[in-house]
């Protein structure tokens, strides 16, 4: 099966898709005010008129893309092209003004690249484990994991305030709840309308928060457009790698686990990283840090990087989203009658393997063009956001409307935009919303098919089921942390 | 999220700002405002829960867990209201919004503006509906509803924020509208809204 995925994935269709994926991915993430989760929320209308695997493929390549793609102008113009760039534009652009851009840039694109395999290798390796774990998961289990998933999202998106992610998450809920019950088909908030009964579908939900928003976000504010500074010659520089390979691979390690955990994604990642690689650096060292130190550029873009394997995981085999921009992904999956999780092996035999396979050819065309695409990203820097932005709301009707070719849902599209828009200002983050939109459904009908099943039993037959209290344990944990830990 | 510009000290603890931050936007005075809102949300879908027909027992009643959400929603609005008041909300003075103050703010204007537009935009797009082919002696190019409005919407947009001339914005407007409608039509094969 292994090698039916490997020919399909280097077909000269597949491969001219994948690059023009990453190189789009390359330019998006350049691009400040474009992010890797407004490129894949976009994505997914583009992807409703391609073949399952070509809409895998193009946004493989454009999600490896773009994580990539922010470090550039976060080193040449001192803005982050994603936010998790951050770390990278304190101590590249530092450089880029001493004159060793390209250096910088050059580690940039390596350490991408190690970051990349560590988290292909660690989903390669532990896809399996989580899948035959997934497999004794009943109604109870998906229920708790579902929740779990919800408040993880809320506690890692919102940082030092998990209530307000929490928030997020259950408004998310209420949302997913609308349109008629799975079980009865009794009609829910829908208030007699007839579109509301069907549902509101996640994509336009998707769009709205991560496209629209951000729109409203960025054109609103003063753009300052920044001065390029001289790249240089672009080359990975080795010896610099070989020195701090021990860093890379514990970036690689925390980016993956970061990654895996629904809500967190490549910024907690590469701050987290970039963190610890700062305590454990060699006084020498350590005191380049701010001023311009390539291991810290290894750090937070082998972490940020990883972050992409790492989302995968719980994608594929628990249908959990991993982070927004998986959360495209399983989205587009689902257009076409995709349905991950445990079952996916049984039920879509081969799609695990294409999407390792994707991933990795993915990769090797990131080192390519990073390099290539240097220069070309210098000139579109020269392009005030004021232009781009407005470009994007065609883009974002269309996208929405797509999916079910329903009007209504350009509207849901708009709706979520101002709301997404409102909690921003509020502080309240939109990734947990987005999940729990996803996994509201499946939350609401495990919780009531768990309860119909516990109806006759103790409360110690429910704690016997080992998997379920273990995670009812942590749910509880998860809680626990953010109100007195966190929430202090 | 750390601030860029300051590099930490070196035996300084990174601060936590969550993957999306935003923490720099609330007031306690505005988590104040945000819990009663929220907390009045968690009601209404409490009451509305009630409100669902319960076919068989209460264990799988459809409005079992929109009403646990609701009471959830309540009590996280009580602990946000909480913190906001140690935060000193209710000592900061006026907490009420003051629309003056807000519209006096040029990034809330832009935003105000940019929402409408887009809402006359997406309005006009399900409104209004035509489609002819434009002729290129070769080939026949469709032009919809949703090329010109696209167009109109983005020359509105770019006039006001990029303040290139009218000429320029419209010959970006319509370019991007034009291979955009047709990379969808044409490439992907999608439908575009308010085409036939």
């Amino acid at each position: 099966m292994i090698v039916d995925q490997l020919l399909l994935a280097l077909s000269p269709l597949m491969l001219g898709v994948c690059l023009a994926g990453v190189t789009l991915g390359i330019l998006w993430g350049a691009m400040p005010g474009l992010s890797t989760t407004m490129a894949m929320a976009l994505l997914i209308g583009l992807s409703a008129g391609m073949e399952q695997y070509v809409a895998l493929m193009f946004m493989l390549g454009v999600y490896t893309g773009s994580v990539f793609g922010g470090a550039i102008s976060a080193v040449l113009i001192n803005i982050p092209g994603t936010p998790d760039a951050v770390p990278t534009m304190i101590e590249g652009h530092p450089l880029a003004q001493r004159g060793e851009g390209g250096q910088a840039l050059g580690t940039a694109i390596a350490a991408s690249f190690i970051g990349n395999w560590v988290g292909i290798v660690l989903m390669i390796a532990l896809i399996p484990i989580l899948l035959s774990l997934a497999l004794e998961f009943r109604s109870w289990e998906m229920f708790l994991l579902s929740m779990w998933g919800i408040a993880i999202s809320g506690t890692m998106a919102s940082g030092e305030m998990p209530l307000k992610g929490w928030i997020s998450g259950w408004i998310g809920l209420l949302i997913a709840f609308v349109g008629l019950d799975d079980i009865h088909g009794v009609p829910r908030f829908s208030f007699g309308n007839e579109l509301l009964e069907d549902g509101i579908s996640y994509v336009p939900i998707l769009i709205g928060l991560f496209g629209l928003t951000e729109i409203m976000r960025v054109l609103s504010q003063d753009s300052p457009t920044g001065i390029p500074s001289k790249v240089g010659r672009v080359v990975p520089p080795m010896a610099t790698l070989r020195k701090f390979a021990w860093t890379a691979v514990r970036s690689g390690l925390i980016g993956t686990v970061i990654g895996a955990i629904p809500g967190a994604g490549a910024n907690v990642a590469s701050f987290l990283s970039y963190d610890i690689a700062r305590r454990r650096a060699k006084p020498e060292e350590r005191a380049k840090w701010g001023k311009g130190s390539y291991e810290a550029i290894i750090s937070a873009e082998v972490a940020n990087n990883a972050n992409i394997g790492g989302s995968m995981l719980p994608t594929l085999a628990l249908g959990i989203p991993g982070n927004a921009a998986a959360a495209a992904i399983l989205a587009a999956l689902e257009m076409k009658n995709v349905v991950v999780g445990p079952m996916i092996e049984f039920e879509n035999p081969g799609l695990i393997q294409f999407v390792y396979i994707a991933l990795i050819i993915a990769n090797f065309l990131m080192y390519g063009m990073a390099i290539a695409l240097i220069k070309p990203c210098v000139k579109l820097f020269s392009l005030p956001r004021t232009v781009l932005l407005p470009l994007i709301i065609p883009m974002c009707v269309i996208g929405s409307f797509a999916v079910n070719l329903n009007y209504f849902d350009v509207y849901v599209m708009f709706a979520a935009g101002i709301i997404g828009y409102i909690l921003r200002r509020f502080g309240f983050p939109l990734a947990p919303m987005v999940l729990a939109v996803i996994l509201g459904p499946l939350a609401d009908e495990n919780m009531r098919r768990a309860l119909l099943v516990f109806e006759d039993e103790t409360i110690w037959f429910v704690l016997k089921q080992p998997i379920g209290t273990i995670l009812l344990v942590v749910v509880t944990l998860t809680f626990y942390d953010g109100i007195f830990r966190r929430g202090r | 999220m750390a601030d860029p510009k300051s590099p930490l000290a070196d035996d300084e603890p990174a601060h936590f700002a969550g993957e999306e931050g935003g923490e720099e936007n609330a007031t306690p005075a505005k988590n104040l405002a945000a819990a009663s809102v929220v907390a009045l949300l968690g009601i209404v879908a409490m009451v509305l829960s009630t409100q669902m027909l319960v076919p068989d027992t209460l264990a799988t009643a459809p409005g079992l867990l929109p009403f646990l959400t609701g009471a959830g929603l309540v009590l996280m609005a009580l602990g946000l209201a909480a913190k906001a008041i140690r935060g000193g909300a209710l000592h900061g003075g006026r907490t009420r919004p003051n629309p003056e103050h807000w519209f006096g703010v040029t990034e809330n204007r832009r935003t105000l503006l940019i929402g409408t537009i887009v809402f006359a935009y997406i309005m006009a797009v399900d409104a209004v509906w035509f489609e002819f082919d434009i002729p290129l002696g070769i080939f026949d190019l469709p032009f919809s509803s949703f090329e010109a409005l696209s167009t109109l919407a983005l020359l509105v947009i770019m006039k006001i924020f990029w303040g290139a001339s009218v000429l320029r914005c419209a010959i970006v407007a319509l370019l991007f509208s034009m291979a955009l409608a047709n990379v969808f039509r044409f490439g992907f094969g999608i439908l575009l809204p308010g085409a036939a």
